[in-house]
């Protein structure tokens, strides 16, 4: 089963950027453009394995997003990657706390990130 | 992934960490069970501490390389009881 | 397919409108933080998009404007017309920039220069000491890792070593000795889990690991202290036996001896570096009593992850460049193009070590220059995509049978994001050429439909079959109706809301009245009010105009204001409204007015009226005078609105979309201008004629049939001509002698005259031409000023080549 990543970024560009480098990748892409939206797609029966998400958003930030998402218990246990800036290392810090599994700093390639998601998801 | 039989839990590929506790349930269950790991290629570490806890008898190692050595390490073959 | 670069162009454009509103926006309301948050948020994103393509012009100066609004964010600094002028400046410099890759694909170079100025200055205004950011990767070196520089190890780790067995410590000895191994002790916190971890998978892929361990100690959240102390088999045990034991609280812990380098040993426990110690072994340290064999250590070097994140990177290039030629190349540029891709994937070929492709690439490059097509390269390039792709689904051993599974469901996915987005999206953008294009269509069906009726009248008249004559009637209304609906809503499409030009008055207004000294309240009413898109594009230059007068010549300065007992801030009133058929826009300002006697006097001066006419004038007439040609009442030309450009012109441009422009004004309170614009451009249907070498229109609702006579059916009575169609005797007038052009109309090969019937004043008048061209919709433009003298044109109208058709007017011209 190709694994399924779950891209959430309010930028259009930056999910287009990644869903791309993914798909060419093998992986299965689900992306939603804030916290609020990627929230009521996992709640809605969306099961990716892992989940990509950036901190600064409109309507619910990342840091909310990771909290909602882990008190969901189909998603206790699944890897989540934040996206943030070198300047935000206490967003970070705050997210690792609430449950995020990593981070990457901005700009991130797909490359990168699949780099970092195969060393999450094991068989991806 | 793992395939329960009356005395044999076969870990086939990747066993996720929502596994771990059927596994610990079924080991509970079947303290005389055994595991047959030959098509496992990885076990979440939450599975790895449930064979460490445990210590089933172990049918059959991984074929797999890397996960093979690693099992080896962390469960030294025990006396017979 | 839009590609990447397209859509961040797009994207790009949406948020810095953004910025530049907000910006402004914040300068009025300081205290908003929330605006704040949404420049920043926004710059951010951009900073982020930016970083995805080579444009460091770009990153740079957004970076800078990201590390400004963070510290004002955070309250380290005041905001200040300073610094909304300097953000606001790097704004249209990315802009700028936006623009420049749109139309180039790059940045021009010497943009650098710009860029780094501007960034200076964002610097400059940066006095907050903004604290230095943490290293990227690898985190902060923790603790326990200091302990390198310590020559003699810790006991606990001296306890451990014993675990190793002689045979490896002995083979270890060189990489101990020349200090290349690093001893690490990972135990992950209890809760780890539930953080998406999984500290196995991650001690395994651990760079070059000679020896390792694990054990079961206790589930751990506490210091490592406390850990290194349990005994392993004794936790194991308690826990075998305890029914309650929760699995999903991790109590393991890991130990290793890497002989790769500490930082990367680092980097790869980066996201734990709390629960990990990584200590590098000191050589003197380990002497082992065992003579060193000869084995040796060699580097495990696990590079597989490595390689195939190339792969997929390789992959990713070479889909772009098919997609590159993909695209329609402009031929200016498409030798240029082709290079570059070829260079590119050559450059792909040689990373991935396939060099065999070189020379095949060089040969599909030549043909595709030699025949100017890009498909030949495009198709090299294509299969290589293909074969490298088929080639890394087959090295993948582990997932093999799951890659080609993986593509489907890949698709699956697609699909359903694409159904996904179906049912949320509440817009869709279209391309404008897409719905001029069905504009065109619908055109070109009205017409079509048009000839049904002809049809019904042929199956009746020519073929006696009055029962399929009615039928086609009866499906001609069905016809029409549904194509007149079609028509309704594809003009519906192309309506878009006054807020594309009423957004960008909050902007011009601040640096008007900044660069004049003016204060001015700017309250827009009614933004989403629509009107066709061309009236939108339209009013556009009339509108930015008729702001920059009323703030340039209308409103005072705020001291004149206090003087005449009004408040210093003028007001300007932008306001637009729906009604019935049109749109009103009013522009109000409450400044200084225009003086009807003054305008008077300056017509008077520059004789654009007579002494009597002046005396005979209203106050009203004389302050539309200001749109007589030629007029400016400034006394002094400023730089912003009297660029030689006077009233007249706005009411030529409002006037050309069949809009009216109408001024109140009263000294000291104020003026007001109203245009009311039409909600859409008339589409008029024209019959496309040719006379004496000359392409003219002639508006369809008035031609009532095309017939070609021949000369034995045209009468000649008296000085005129007619014949006899259908029973009645129609008038024939020759096109060419109403023009007054001395040529006799030309006949086809059968001797018959081309002439339109048209119904003019409840009469059928021939109209004799040389042929009929086809007919087309078009949009009709009075006549420029100069022009409108000749009556018999009713207008003009661009047509899709370029060219200008002039539209006839035939009730003028049979006059």
């Amino acid at each position: 089963m190709a694994k399924k990543i779950f891209l959430v970024d309010d930028s259009a560009t930056m999910l287009m950027s990644l869903q791309n480098g993914f798909e060419i990748a093998g992986f299965g892409v689900e992306t939603a453009v804030d916290g609020v939206d990627a929230l009521n797609k996992l709640k809605g029966g969306l099961k990716p394995d892992l989940m990509i998400t950036d901190i600064n958003m409109p309507n619910m930030d990342g840091i909310g997003l990771i909290q909602g998402t882990r008190t969901l218990p189909q998603f206790r246990f699944m890897p989540i990657v934040v996206l943030s800036t070198e300047s935000q290392q206490g967003k970070r810090e705050e997210a690792k706390k609430l449950g995020a599994t990593g981070w990457m700093v901005k700009p991130v390639t797909s490359a990168d990130l699949i780099k970092v998601v195969k060393q999450m998801l094991p068989g991806a | 992934m793992i395939t329960f039989e009356a005395q044999c839990a076969r870990l086939a590929e990747v066993v996720g960490i929502e596994e771990a506790s059927t596994l610990l349930d079924w080991l509970q269950a079947h303290p005389q069970g055994q595991l047959d790991l030959s098509d496992c290629t990885h076990i979440h570490a939450a599975n790895l501490q449930v064979l460490m806890v445990k210590r089933p008898t172990i049918a059959a190692l991984p074929n797999h390389d890397g996960l093979r050595s690693w099992i080896s390490a962390a469960l030294p073959p025990q006396v017979a009881a | 397919m839009t590609t990447l670069i397209e859509q961040f162009i797009s994207e790009s454009r949406e948020l810095l409108q953004k910025v530049t509103d907000a910006l402004v926006a914040y300068e009025q309301s300081p205290t908003d933080q929330q605006l704040l948050n949404e420049i920043f948020r926004v710059i951010h994103t951009m900073k982020g998009n930016s970083g995805l393509f080579e444009f460091p012009e770009m990153t740079k100066v957004l970076h800078a404007g990201e590390d400004l609004l963070d510290a004002l964010r955070a309250g380290h600094l005041p905001y200040s017309h300073e610094m909304a002028d300097v953000l606001l400046e790097a704004t249209d410099f990315v802009v700028l920039l936006t623009d420049e890759i749109e139309q180039q694909g790059t940045i021009p170079a010497h943009r650098a220069q710009t860029a780094s100025e501007i960034t200076t200055r964002l610097i400059a205004l940066n006095t907050h000491a903004y604290p230095q950011a943490a290293p990227i990767a690898g985190g902060p070196a923790n603790a326990s890792a200091d302990t390198a520089d310590n020559d003699s190890p810790p006991p606990e780790l001296l306890a451990q070593w014993q675990r190793v067995p002689p045979a490896m410590r002995a083979s270890l000895a060189p990489a101990l000795a020349a200090g290349q191994c690093q001893w690490l002790d990972y135990q992950p916190e209890a809760e780890c889990f539930f953080k998406g971890e999984d500290p196995f998978y991650l001690m395994q892929q651990c760079p070059e690991v000679a020896w390792f361990a694990v054990d079961y100690v206790q589930p751990n959240d506490a210091s490592m202290a406390d850990s290194v102390t349990t005994d392993a088999d004794a936790s194991a045990l308690t826990a075998q036996d305890d029914p309650l034991w929760d699995p999903y609280q991790c109590g393991l812990r890991f130990m290793a001896i890497s002989s790769a380098h500490i930082d990367d040993v680092r980097a790869h426990f980066r996201y734990v570096p709390e629960q990990v110690s990584i200590t590098a072994m000191p050589a003197e340290a380990w002497k082992v009593a065992a003579p060193v064999s000869a084995a040796d250590v060699t580097g495990k070097v696990d590079d597989s992850d490595a390689r195939e994140a190339l792969r997929a990177v390789a992959l990713t290039l070479l889909k772009t460049q098919v997609q590159v030629l993909e695209q329609p190349i402009e031929a200016a540029c498409f030798a240029g193009v082709c290079q570059a891709v070829a260079t590119t994937v050559q450059n792909v070929c040689m990373a991935q070590q396939q060099p065999d492709c070189i020379a095949p690439l060089a040969q599909a490059l030549a043909s595709t220059l030699s025949v100017g097509e890009p498909q030949p390269l495009m198709l090299y390039v294509a299969g290589i995509y293909q074969q490298w792709q088929a080639a890394q689904a087959s090295t993948d051993q582990v997932t093999e049978a799951p890659m080609t599974l993986g593509a489907n469901e890949a698709e699956h996915n697609k699909a359903q994001v694409r159904t996904d987005e179906a049912h949320t999206a509440k817009t869709l953008k279209v391309d404008q050429d897409k719905i001029d294009r069905l504009m065109n269509l619908i055109g070109e069906m009205v017409v079509a439909k048009n000839s049904l009726p002809y049809l019904a009248d042929r199956a009746e008249n020519q073929y006696g079959v009055r029962e399929l004559s009615r039928e086609i009637k009866n499906q001609y209304s069905v016809i029409n109706r549904i194509a007149e609906e079609m028509q309704q809503s594809i003009m519906q499409i192309r309506m878009m809301p006054v807020s594309f030009i009423f957004q960008r008055f909050p902007r011009l207004v601040r640096d008007t009245c900044r660069k004049l000294g003016k204060e001015v309240n700017l309250v827009l009413e009614g933004e989403f009010t629509e009107a066709d898109k061309l009236v939108i594009e339209a009013l556009a230059d009339p509108l930015i105009h008729i702001v920059r007068n009323s703030l340039d010549h209308g409103i005072e300065l705020p001291a004149v204001r206090l003087n005449k007992g009004k408040p210093a801030a003028g007001q300007l009133l932008i306001r637009a409204s729906q009604q019935t058929d049109s749109v009103l826009i009013e522009i109000q300002d409450d400044g200084k007015g225009i003086d009807p006697e003054v305008i008077k006097r300056k017509a008077l001066e520059k004789g654009l009226i007579t002494e009597a006419a002046m005396q005979r004038m209203t106050d009203q007439q004389a302050v539309n005078l200001v749109f007589a040609a030629g007029f400016s009442t400034a006394e002094v030309v400023s730089d912003l609105s009297g660029r030689g450009v006077g009233m007249d012109v706005v009411r030529s441009a409002i006037e050309r979309i069949n809009g009216k422009v109408t001024l109140d004004s009263s000294v000291d309170q104020g003026t007001t201008l109203r245009l009311v614009l039409p909600l859409s451009m008339a589409i008029t249907n024209v019959i496309v004629i040719e006379s004496h070498q000359q392409q003219f229109g002639i508006p369809m609702d008035l031609v009532m049939e095309t017939v070609r006579i021949a000369p034995q059916d045209i009468r000649q009575i008296k000085q005129s001509r007619a014949a006899l169609l259908r029973d009645r005797i129609v008038p024939l007038l020759s096109l060419n002698q109403l023009l007054g052009l001395d040529a006799p109309q030309q006949l086809n090969e059968q001797g018959e005259v081309a002439t339109l019937v048209v119904k003019i004043n409840h009469e059928y008048i021939g109209l004799m031409v040389d042929s009929f061209k086809a007919t087309v919709d078009i949009i009709l433009k009075p006549l420029p000023a100069v022009l409108a003298g000749m009556k018999w044109y009713s207008g003009s109208a661009l047509m899709g080549d370029g060219s200008v058709l002039m539209v006839l007017n035939p009730k003028e011209l049979v006059e």
